[in-house]
């Protein structure tokens, strides 16, 4: 074993026994060796001292001897030295050199005989010493002499010497092993029994024992350290243990709350071991799963048999996956408990990894959602609903802007036709009242789909290029009138900076000004209206407007101003008493206005009128043709252009299609006449048209289809078509030109827009020119129409089941044709009546509601409205499902189609 | 190499050993000049009593009677004893003896050596010889012969008388012969 190790594992005993003999004989070894040399150089120098004496007393007494040649007494004298033992011979010499005599020890060798230095000295050799004297008499050297003495004397007390001391030198290690072994225990005890105290500790882990402190040395210093370091250990030890019951409580009380949430929130975690397949769940996985809390350990074949066996495959999947690739999953899946109730639940996962990367654990958590999901099922179903309400809401509105502008379009239609016949003047009153009417029914209208458009984001801007100074012409020429009426001042101004022509929704801005001009007409009652536009910024491209309304009217309070741009609030309730309106028309302003990127607001005083603002920007504008020639010019031309044109008319409503037949043909056109979009094809193949009028929804074949045919015939090419549509929505344009039609016709049909449009598109015939003195007619008739407000209207239609009127009207109070359209009708509803009897006998409600929307739209051509109506509320029936209320409906048809065969047969008799 | 080497260097020193032995004793040293050599060394073991006011200049060697020295006296030309150089002077009886300093008696005196001992008597004057019975009769220091070795024999009583003193290193060496109070007693012994 390694000295030094053995060292180390030695006992302090053996330790401090190695010590003291090292030291003792270190301290021993040395003054042993000190003492020897000393010895040696002593009695060397004794032995020189000695004899050299010897020699000098040799060499005195000899001196009479060798001066008279007197041997036997210097052999006398020589002989002296046979007292010491150690000189083993000594020889005197003449004055030359010659051995006078000599003296040898019994039994020594004489040495070799050798010259001897001059004068007196004295050398070692290894085994001799020699000292030479010179005899000297009277300051004569007469002789010498020369002592040889044996060392082995010398060596041999040396060696005694030595021996002596190693003897004591042992002695002493002795007795310091005796010593250090007796007395090592004042060191070592006290040490031993520290470590016994320790030993004790440790075993029996009683800290409150203590060791005996002794004295004040180091040891006692250790021994009251060690008690301290005891104390504080004992200390900590009782703190520990206070701690961890602290804690063994907190963790307790935590642990309670813990599973107390879990209960509560139905949530439970759990942990899976990958190794082998071993999970742990806590109390309250064991519930979600349809378990008693720890009923069994769980493995992952429990957990696979709880899933729902329609989810097992994906559920695993995902555990593989994240068994595998390390992905946490969340996702929702289902349990089949042992009843067979199946419980959805929502589970979480994340995985552990040890340091190699390898996925060694997943844990998560899974909570019980079926509450939840029932809900969420419940919420689902009632989104669906809400949805198919919202559906049907929209479509609801879709059909209700097309019921109602078609009626509203056999009003305006009726009315404007029925103005361009001779009237009495208390007749054409009524009908100019009534049209005026219409007129302001129909803008509520719009305004309420523009609303509705505009809430639903489904109102878009168009964007070409325009005149700004005819859009306020034609504002001044729509409105200023009605201010002058009213004796108001009615001026439009337009800065000289701002341009001509402008690129943007050149109608919806007019819209705008329309509305800010007439409210400002409308609300004042003396002084004047002003339209003023001012260029606010001009940049490349865009170009920024601020227009101003305006008046001397009743004005605004702040509060009104607030509400004003509010849906469906006007200043206050009464003034939509005073003065009528939705009070729509600012909050479609002010969208319209933001969507050309501008804002609108009012500057007012109470009493002295408003100052309504508005900015908007728009593209620059190209220049085009004088085009802003005034609107009667205009509608002059378009006149013009239509007399003598070749138009085919596709509408399967036979009053709309008398209507728009009759519009055309006073314009001096041409009118074919189509049922359905089979037929116009039949036509169109046989004539050449100039442009074809379509309406979009017709029997058998509609008008996109029809259109899309004549596209994708050859020798159609470049035929004009115009859509006709009762959907006034933006994708029903969009819907018309996707199948190929050139533009698009709201009804009710305005007749001087129909007329501006077909214009627009009929193709320039030669030989027809601007016809001035037609223009001048025109222009009469227009002035006599919209000045003569004043004549006489006709008889008051008595109250009936059928009001002839309108079928008069759409006909050209024809009494002929009235009665032929009427009797025409009847027989139409009588047949329906029995289809819809057997309908409603076959119980299929559908077929009765189609047969209702049918006839409703024939009856109000004839003007039997109540009879429309019925129609309709039938239509509707048939749409809800709601068979008793369409047999009482049906029932009620007979007697009334009936009334009005009297009423026919009464009237145009 | 060592060994050759060494036994190369003892084999030159005993050569140059025997050279030098060879050179010192050529010619081996004869009685007289033996003798010679020993006045020279006894002069040196002596000790004269002081003569402040008459000190001499020169250590006088008087040979008195016929000279048995040869030419052997030579040696203490250019030696001194003490201070004092050699000065050897050949004299009769009649002659002052009381100036030498040291005084060789020569057998052939031995007949008046009363008379000549009486003439210098109580003067510090060396007295030597070579003929048996003189220290018996009275001859401070006389030389005799022992197994062909020159020896000396003292006669301390006439030294005493004499008030010479001499050193006990070569009394030790010497035979004492003492004749005061009984005559010859001493030479006996």
């Amino acid at each position: 074993m390694n000295p030094r190790t053995l060292y180390r594992n030695a006992p302090v005993k053996y330790k401090l026994i190695l010590i003291a003999v090292l030291a003792t004989g270190a301290a021993l070894l040395f003054a042993a060796m000190m003492s020897l040399v000393l010895q040696w150089f002593m009695i060397r120098s004794e032995l020189v001292a000695s004899i050299k004496s010897q020699a000098r007393i040799i060499a005195t007494n000899s001196t009479s001897a060798l001066m008279f040649n007197d041997p036997k007494a210097a052999e006398q004298t020589l002989g002296a030295l046979g007292a010491i033992d150690s000189i083993e011979f000594a020889m005197i010499h003449d004055k030359v050199g010659k051995t006078f005599v000599s003296y040898v020890r019994p039994g020594a060798t004489l040495p070799e005989p050798h010259q001897m230095p001059e004068g007196e000295g004295y050398f070692f050799t290894p085994d001799r010493f020699e000292v030479y004297y010179p005899i000297i008499f009277e300051g004569e050297q007469i002789g010498s002499i020369d002592v040889h003495t044996d060392l082995s004397a010398l060596y041999s007390e040396m060696l005694w010497n030595l021996a002596m001391l190693s003897a004591a030198m042992l002695g002493g290690l002795g007795m310091a092993v005796v010593l250090v072994s007796r007395l090592h225990a004042i060191i070592t005890k006290p040490i031993i029994n520290l470590v016994g105290l320790m030993d004790r500790v440790t075993r029996e882990k009683n800290f409150a024992l203590r060791a005996e402190p002794g004295g004040r040395d180091e040891l006692g210093t250790l021994a009251r350290e060690f008690n301290g370091m005891l104390a504080q250990i004992q200390t900590r030890d009782d703190e520990l243990e206070q701690h961890r019951t602290h804690l063994k409580q907190l963790v307790a009380q935590r642990t309670a709350r813990l599973t107390e949430a879990q209960r509560i929130a139905h949530l439970g975690n759990w942990e899976s071991d990958v190794a082998n397949n071993k999970m742990d769940w806590s109390d309250e996985v064991y519930r979600i799963y349809g378990f008693t809390p720890q009923q069994f350990e769980v493995n992952y074949e429990d957990f696979r048999h709880a899933l729902h066996p329609e989810d097992r495959q994906f559920v695993e999947d995902r555990i593989r996956e994240a068994q595998e690739q390390g992905h946490p999953y969340s996702l929702d899946y289902r349990i089949l408990w042992a009843d067979g109730s199946v419980r959805y639940v929502h589970g979480q996962a994340e995985v552990l990894r040890n340091d190699e990367g390898q996925v060694v654990k997943i844990f998560g958590t899974v909570q019980d959602i079926t509450e939840r999901k029932l809900i969420d099922d419940e919420l689902m179903l009632a989104k669906q609903a809400a949805d198919a309400a919202n559906r049907a809401k929209s479509d609801f509105l879709a059909n209700m802007s097309h019921e109602i502008r078609t009626p509203m379009n056999a009003i305006i239609g009726m009315t404007h036709l029925c103005l361009k016949t001779e009237l009495g003047d208390k007749q054409r009153d009524y009908v100019e009242k009534a049209h005026h009417s219409a007129k302001t029914l129909m803008n509520i209208i719009n305004d309420i789909l523009d609303f509705s458009k505009i809430e639903a984001n489904k109102l878009t801007l168009e964007s070409h290029d325009f005149d700004l100074r005819a859009t306020l012409a034609n504002i001044d020429s729509m409105v200023g009138h009605l201010a002058r009426e009213k004796g108001l001042r009615f001026a439009t101004s337009i800065h000289d900076d701002v341009p001509d022509f402008h690129r943007g929704d050149e109608l919806r801005l007019g819209q705008v000004l329309l509305n800010l001009a007439s409210n400002a007409v409308k609300f004042t009652h003396e002084g004047e209206v002003t339209l003023s536009v001012n260029l606010k910024r001009a940049e490349e491209k865009v170009v920024e407007l601020e227009f101003a309304v305006r008046d001397t009217g009743i004005g605004l309070s702040d509060e009104q101003v607030q509400r004003l741009f509010r849906p469906f609030s006007q200043a206050d309730a009464s003034t939509t008493r005073q003065y009528g309106g939705t009070g729509l028309g600012l909050v479609i302003s002010k969208q319209l206005v933001e969507m050309m990127g501008g804002r609108i607001w009012v500057e007012s005083t109470p009493g002295q009128g408003s100052v309504f603002r508005f900015t908007a920007r728009f593209g620059r504008g190209k220049a085009f043709a004088a085009k802003a020639a005034a609107s009667s010019d205009e509608l002059a031309a378009a006149h013009a252009k239509l007399r003598g044109a070749n138009i085919l008319l596709a509408e399967d409503n036979p009053f709309n299609q008398q209507v728009a037949a009759e519009l055309l043909e006073e314009a001096g056109a041409t009118v074919a006449l189509a049922n359905n979009g089979r037929e116009a094809l039949v036509l169109l193949f046989k004539e050449r048209f100039d442009l074809v009028l379509m309406d979009v929804q017709m029997p058998e074949m509609d008008g996109y289809e029809a259109t899309r045919k004549i596209r994708a015939t050859p020798r159609l090419d470049g035929q004009k078509v115009i859509a006709m549509t009762a959907n006034a929505m933006a994708e029903d344009r969009e819907r018309c030109l996707a199948s190929g039609m050139d533009d698009f016709i709201t009804k009710p049909i305005d007749p001087d827009l129909m007329v501006l449009l077909l214009a627009k598109w009929l193709p320039e015939r030669s030989g027809i020119t601007r016809d001035e003195k037609q223009v001048a007619d025109l222009r009469s008739g227009k002035n006599r129409r919209s000045g003569g407000d004043r004549r006489a209207s006709g008889t008051r239609k008595e109250d009936g089941v059928i009001d002839l009127a309108i079928l008069g009207h759409l006909v050209g109070d024809d009494p002929a044709k009235v009665r032929k359209f009427a009797l025409k009708f009847l027989e139409t509803a009588q047949k329906t009546l029995d289809e819809m009897d057997a309908a409603q006998s076959g119980g299929d409600l559908a077929a009765l509601g189609g047969l209702g929307h049918k006839l409703k739209s024939s009856a109000r051509t004839v003007g039997a409205m109540s009879f429309a109506d019925i129609c309709q509320s039938l239509e509707s029936t048939g749409k809800a499902n709601d068979m008793p209320q369409a047999t009482l409906l049906l029932g009620q048809l007979h007697p009334l189609l009936e009334r009005i065969a009297r009423q026919v047969e009464q009237e145009t008799a | 190499m060592k060994k050759l080497e060494k036994a190369i260097l003892t084999l030159l020193c005993v050569n140059i050993f025997a050279c030098s032995s060879i050179s010192a004793y050529a010619a081996p040293p004869t009685e007289y000049e033996v003798k010679a050599a020993f006045i020279h060394n006894i002069a040196r073991y002596v000790e004269w009593p002081p003569t402040p006011d008459n000190a001499p200049s020169t250590m006088r060697l008087c040979v008195l009677g016929e000279n048995p020295f040869g030419n052997a006296l030579d040696i203490l030309h250019n030696k001194k004893v003490g201070n004092l150089a050699w000065e050897v002077v050949p004299v009769a009886s009649e002659n002052n003896l009381k100036k030498c300093r040291v005084l060789f008696i020569a057998a052939s005196e031995s007949g008046k050596l009363r008379q000549i001992l009486d003439s210098i008597n109580g003067s510090a004057v060396l007295t030597l010889g070579d003929v048996d019975g003189y220290a018996e009769r009275g001859v401070m220091s006389n030389f005799y012969l022992e197994d062909s070795r020159v020896r000396i024999e003292i006669n301390t009583d006439a030294a005493k008388r004499a008030k010479l003193n001499i050193s006990s290193q070569l009394l030790k060496l010497a035979r004492i012969v003492q004749v005061s109070g009984v005559q010859e007693s001493g030479g006996a012994k």
